[in-house]
């Protein structure tokens, strides 16, 4: 058993060296890593690019916690555009043809006469073939870790969590290119038919992650739109006084807030919740990064703008309040987080239960056909 | 009963294959394989030979077969520990070279490394590979990939071996020692297994065959078991024989010689045929038509080939005619 075992894991490795994308992917997840983390310092100042040039940011000088989120956030980055994105792609692209070639007439009948049962033989091949993705993740997490840790002296262990979960990403998309495998033994319908349903599984979460931010930023709204009025109406009743007009107008203000946005948050409610029943029944792609994100403590975006000292303030139209423009970044920070707010035992637990319907349906056909 | 069992290395009962779509591919296959015997599959395209080898090897699944493969259930996958297996157009991972194909293959069959080493350079030198043991099996010619399928098969040191169409896309040499590696199989006590349309190259290996037509077998036994009935004796004259003179001779055959149901003695122009594969029973033929004067160009004993018997299997006694490919639809004949 160990032997056969042994013999498929190795037949995997032989696979992967001969593919041109695995190098590929390797030597970009390579360079990445190093030109995102290696290829600048933190000083007394702020940033130093290479060996040459500082940028002056306080904010991110050594040994500050901005230094540290800024490696953070570069990290979460990293991971959800190139690793989560660029690498899974290329994967994709280099695997998807392994089980139909291996189901292939010709091929099918020297793995199959063999003493191992079907669903061994399937699921030892299917799993090795993650070699592929764990290989390219443990390179790029790898280095990334290191190099934060070497020049930044910041060893931040939850970044390493990224190797399992994006290798399970790919395992989500694997399960059904396994299964087109053996229904079809089609390469390109391995290929076309998975980036399909990955763009399936991205509309459901991008909607049901706009619907969320949606909500969130309005609670947001409606939350501080009340405080604003319960810290007036206070304020009034400790002086036992009538608004002035000043006040009157802001009142009017927060209440015809208050009345635009409960509306709004009546009628997304509902799409919440159901597009929260429905991402419970697939795997959950695109939460993977930010569960990685979330270990790393990566800040969000509008977090990261600040970092660098950018006065978002500058922005606010001259019409609006400062309350106003205050109470609209709230809203959207509460909103990013919002989307970022995960439950990774939820999402893990139910992408992986989906995964494994489809790895059970590959394998049943697999088991049950006559090749 | 229990001795019978263990002297067949296939023993074969009742074989259905049904496919969806209400094709029926096998329909009540029956057929021994004696162990150390090399037994040859024949049958038309469709006759279902590949879909009765690929249930034997578990790669499709009967619809219905008590049969057993040495000694175990059909489809018990333990025992394919013990069988080695070339399909039909085979196809090795492109990025293995011929070593590594071996080791792999070996591997899947639970054979341990180190015999695994010992046993690819033996038989890479047995089917002349050894050169390019090195080289990935992409850039291998067709007859170079099914010399190392016939080393594959032969990796785990198998009790019985099963070819399918061995000397597929390979040149004369290397059937000669295709040919020469099944003999030496066969001295080795081991039971050889070939499916094959070369009728030639099963003529001259096989001890026993097996005919199957339109999913059935049509005919099974040793080359002189299938033969005996046709066999006969052609006598060659220089010119035709009078009538009267064959009305005399058919008078002199033996009841007891004669074999099989045709005409025990039949004359056309020149030559006679004789159903009969005794020399003895020709004597007083042989002595009448000298007396008569006539003179004899040639004797000779007729053994049909196997390419004779093939087509006698596959031909429609009816009209004649070769029977439609693949197995007719329907229920059991």
């Amino acid at each position: 058993m160990i032997t056969q075992t042994w013999a498929l894991l190795v037949d995997s490795v032989r696979l992967l060296r001969s593919r041109y994308l695995f190098w590929i992917a390797l030597t970009i997840s390579a360079f990445a890593a190093f030109t995102l983390f290696g290829s600048y310092s933190f000083n007394a100042e702020g940033i130093r690019i290479l060996w040459f040039k500082t940028i002056e940011v306080p904010r991110l000088a050594a040994g500050t916690p901005g230094s540290r989120s800024f490696i953070a956030a570069l990290f979460a980055m990293y991971v959800r555009f190139w690793l989560g994105w660029g690498a899974i792609i290329l994967a994709l692209l280099a695997t998807s043809g392994i089980l139909p070639e291996f189901v292939t007439g010709g091929a099918i009948e020297l793995n199959l006469a063999r003493p191992i049962a079907r669903w061994r033989l399937f699921m030892t091949k299917v799993l090795s073939t993650l070699l592929f993705v764990l290989v390219q993740v443990t390179v790029g997490v790898g280095l990334a870790w290191l190099l934060a840790g070497a020049r930044f002296g910041i060893w931040d262990h939850p970044m390493l969590w990224a190797i399992p979960l994006i290798t399970l990403q790919f395992l989500y998309l694997y399960s059904f290119s396994a299964l087109l495998a053996v229904v079809t033994r089609s390469t390109l319908a391995c290929l076309i038919g998975t980036i399909l349903f990955w763009f399936v599984v991205f509309l459901v979460q991008f909607s049901s992650n706009t619907i969320d931010q949606q909500l969130a930023s309005q609670e947001s709204l409606l939350a501080s739109s009340k405080q604003r009025i319960a810290a007036v109406e206070k304020r009034l009743a400790d002086e036992h006084r009538e608004p002035n007009a000043r006040e009157r107008r802001n009142l009017d203000r927060w209440h015809g807030a208050i009345d635009d946005v409960q509306p709004i948050i009546d009628g997304v409610r509902p799409w919440a919740q159901t597009m929260h029943r429905v991402e419970l029944f697939v795997p959950k792609t695109g939460d993977v990064q930010k569960i990685v994100a979330n270990l790393a403590n990566a800040p969000v975006q509008n977090e990261f703008a600040e970092l660098f000292g950018v006065d978002v303030n500058r922005f606010r139209p001259q019409s609006m309040p400062e309350d106003q423009w205050e109470d609209s970044m709230t809203a959207d920070t509460a909103g990013e987080h919002a989307v970022r707010a995960v439950d990774a035992a939820v999402s893990i637990g139910t992408s992986c239960a989906a995964t494994l319907v489809l790895f059970g349906a590959a394998t049943f056909v697999f088991t049950r056909r006559d090749f | 009963m229990a001795d019978l069992m263990a002297n067949l290395a296939l023993d074969l009962a009742d074989v259905h294959k049904t496919y969806r779509g209400k094709v029926h591919a096998l329909r009540g296959v029956d057929m021994n394989v004696h162990r150390g015997e090399v037994f040859g599959l024949l049958g038309p395209n469709g006759a279902g030979k590949s879909t009765l080898v690929k249930i034997l090897m578990s790669v499709i699944r009967p619809t219905r077969c008590s049969g057993t493969l040495l000694g175990k259930p059909v489809g018990h996958k333990a025992t394919l520990a013990r069988v080695g297996y070339l399909p039909e157009h085979h196809r090795f991972p492109d990025y293995l070279n011929g070593r590594q194909v071996l080791d792999f293959y070996g591997a899947l069959s639970r054979v341990r490394r180190a015999d695994r080493r010992r046993r690819a350079a033996e038989l890479l030198d047995l089917v002349g590979m050894t050169e390019w043991a090195g080289k990935r099996v992409g850039g291998y010619s067709k007859g170079m990939r099914q010399r190392l399928g016939v080393a594959q098969t032969l990796m785990n040191d198998p009790d019985l071996v099963v070819f399918d169409e061995p000397t597929d896309g390979v040149d004369p040499v290397g059937r000669r020692d295709i040919r020469d590696i099944v003999k030496r199989l066969r001295e080795q006590k081991r039971t050889v297994f070939i499916n094959s349309h070369l009728l030639s190259e099963l003529e001259m290996v096989c001890d026993r065959v097996a005919i199957l037509v339109q999913g059935t077998v049509s005919r099974q036994g040793t080359l002189d078991q299938l033969t005996r009935d046709s066999r006969r004796y052609e006598i060659e004259l220089t010119d035709p024989l009078p009538a009267v003179a064959s009305g005399e001779l058919a008078p002199l055959l033996p009841a007891d010689l004669l074999v099989g149901d045709a005409e025990p003695l039949s004359v056309e122009g020149t030559t006679i045929r004789v159903a009969t594969h005794s020399p003895g029973a020709i004597q007083p033929l042989l002595g009448r038509l000298l007396a008569r004067g006539a003179v004899i160009r040639s004797v000779r004993q007729f053994r049909p080939s196997l390419e004779d018997l093939f087509m006698q299997a596959v031909t429609d006694p009816e009209t004649g005619r070769p029977l439609a490919p693949g197995a007719p639809k329907g229920g059991k004949r």
